[in-house]
């Protein structure tokens, strides 16, 4: 995938996949408050403007992720988000990120359609399942 | 691995989960010193568990705040009901006092204007002595006047409430002014501590001298029968409120008739002692101002009402 670095938050780095015309959100820090995940909403918004599409499908590569706060959960989950990713992947690898996931999806219910994905092409597969907008 | 390898790691794990179920969620299993060719360590697993028990700790918390506020919001409601009911059931009794000084008031003003044709036809014929018991009917007619007049002012819903204003300090002045003989020669002590400079309130000093009368009289009635005789008027303000205090040092209110006392017609005090209505009026006249009153009463070390009322704005 031909991955572009489009937009950075101090918790995440964003790449817009042309070809796929997807973005690839890479949490880059273990914990996540309430702080971090407004920062990385916000910069999911601005690559959104900045591409002018209504929303975007959006990968989270939250494999080194160990700890996301409860309003962090919330944040991620709520109506902005909503407002700007068409549909969220969760990509996991160990057991602590799959807990994250599981229990994201289970208990916060995010407002977007969210999978979580142990590989790559399984997600890009069911994003694509998705509109582009 | 050696049994020695497995048993201390069983050991680390034992001392882990007790971690945890003393409640230190953030507790993680340390990596292993000898990591398993090809499988994954237990410490994964764990420290799975030990995040999705920390999530779980967290949405517990949130909920138990939730339902903190949810509980608090009742109350408020409940609260709000109560004072609807006491509203619907002062309207009712403002419809009736009107019916019922309509009512009086006809046969009142007949009762009237025959007394004076009466007096007209005795001092035609020179009889003037004999209409002096016409002057006795002329003044109970005077006394039954104001009793309507005051039924319906009760009833009445003014528009110009909003352009009333009123010194808390001239009004308990006044009372003090009308019952301070009364009461002292039932032994009574009344004080007053007043603010002074206290600013205006919204409320018609007539209206707020009958509260703090009715008050009074309540206060009168707790003391009387106590060894310790004293009613105190105090006035207090912020910047919002101006309060009037009537603390007594009677008897109290019961825990269980606090929440009755500003109800139409009830009272405590013996048949034919009190109506029930004074509470009841004043809770109305304050309300209408934009006020509160409030019941404060600690078992028997007697009663503390307290009157608040907005402070009258400029354009009052």
């Amino acid at each position: 995938m031909a991955r572009t670095l489009r937009e950075q938050s101090p918790a995440m780095d964003i790449y817009w996949d042309d070809e796929l015309s997807m973005a690839w959100c890479v949490l880059t820090a273990p914990h996540h408050g309430a702080a971090e995940a407004q920062q990385n909403v916000e910069a999911i918004g601005r690559l959104r403007d900045s591409l002018g599409k209504k929303k975007v499908r959006v990968i989270i590569d939250i494999r080194s992720v160990e700890t996301i706060t409860r309003s962090a959960r919330t944040l991620y989950g709520g109506p902005y988000t909503f407002s700007i990713q068409r549909a969220t992947v969760l990509l996991t690898d160990s057991t602590i990120s799959r807990v994250v996931a599981n229990f994201f999806m289970g208990i916060n219910k995010p407002m977007s359609p969210t999978r979580m994905f142990t590989e790559v092409e399984g997600a890009v597969a069911w994003l694509d399942e998705f509109p582009d907008e | 691995m050696s049994n020695e390898t497995v048993h201390a790691r069983i050991n680390e794990i034992l001392a882990m989960l007790c971690e945890l179920a003393m409640g230190n969620l953030d507790v993680r299993l340390p990596p292993p010193t000898a990591p398993p060719p090809g499988a994954e360590d237990v410490s994964t697993a764990i420290d799975g568990i030990t995040v999705g028990l920390n999530m779980f700790a967290e949405e517990l918390q949130a909920t138990l705040i939730r339902k903190e506020q949810y509980e608090a919001i009742l109350a408020e409601l409940e609260q709000t009901q109560l004072q609807l009911l006491h509203s619907a059931k002062l309207a009712s009794l403002g419809e009736l006092a009107a019916g019922v000084a309509h009512e009086l008031n006809q046969p009142l003003q007949i009762i009237g204007f025959a007394a004076e044709e009466l007096r007209e036809s005795l001092e035609d014929r020179g009889l003037r002595t004999l209409s002096r018991p016409l002057d006795v009917i002329d003044s109970q007619i005077h006394r039954g006047a104001g009793v309507i007049g005051r039924l319906l002012a009760f009833s009445r819903r003014d528009s110009d409430c909003a352009l009333a204003r009123a010194d808390l300090n001239e009004v308990i002045e006044e009372a003090v002014a009308i019952l301070g003989g009364q009461l002292a020669t039932q032994d009574i002590e009344i004080r007053t501590e007043l603010t002074p400079g206290l600013p205006p309130v919204a409320g018609r000093s007539n209206e707020l001298l009958q509260v703090l009368t009715n008050l009074v009289i309540n206060a009168r009635d707790a003391v009387k029968s106590q060894p310790e005789r004293r009613i105190e008027l105090r006035s207090v303000a912020d910047e919002r409120y101006a309060c009037l205090e009537v603390i007594d040092t009677g008897t109290g209110i019961a825990d269980e008739d606090r929440p009755r006392v500003f109800d139409p017609f009830f009272t405590t005090k013996p048949m034919g002692k009190g109506t029930g209505l004074g509470l009841s009026i004043s809770h109305s006249i304050v309300r209408r101002y934009g006020g509160s009153i409030e019941a404060l009463s600690e078992g028997n070390r007697g009663t503390r009402m307290r009157v608040t009322l907005p402070i009258a704005g400029d354009d009052d």
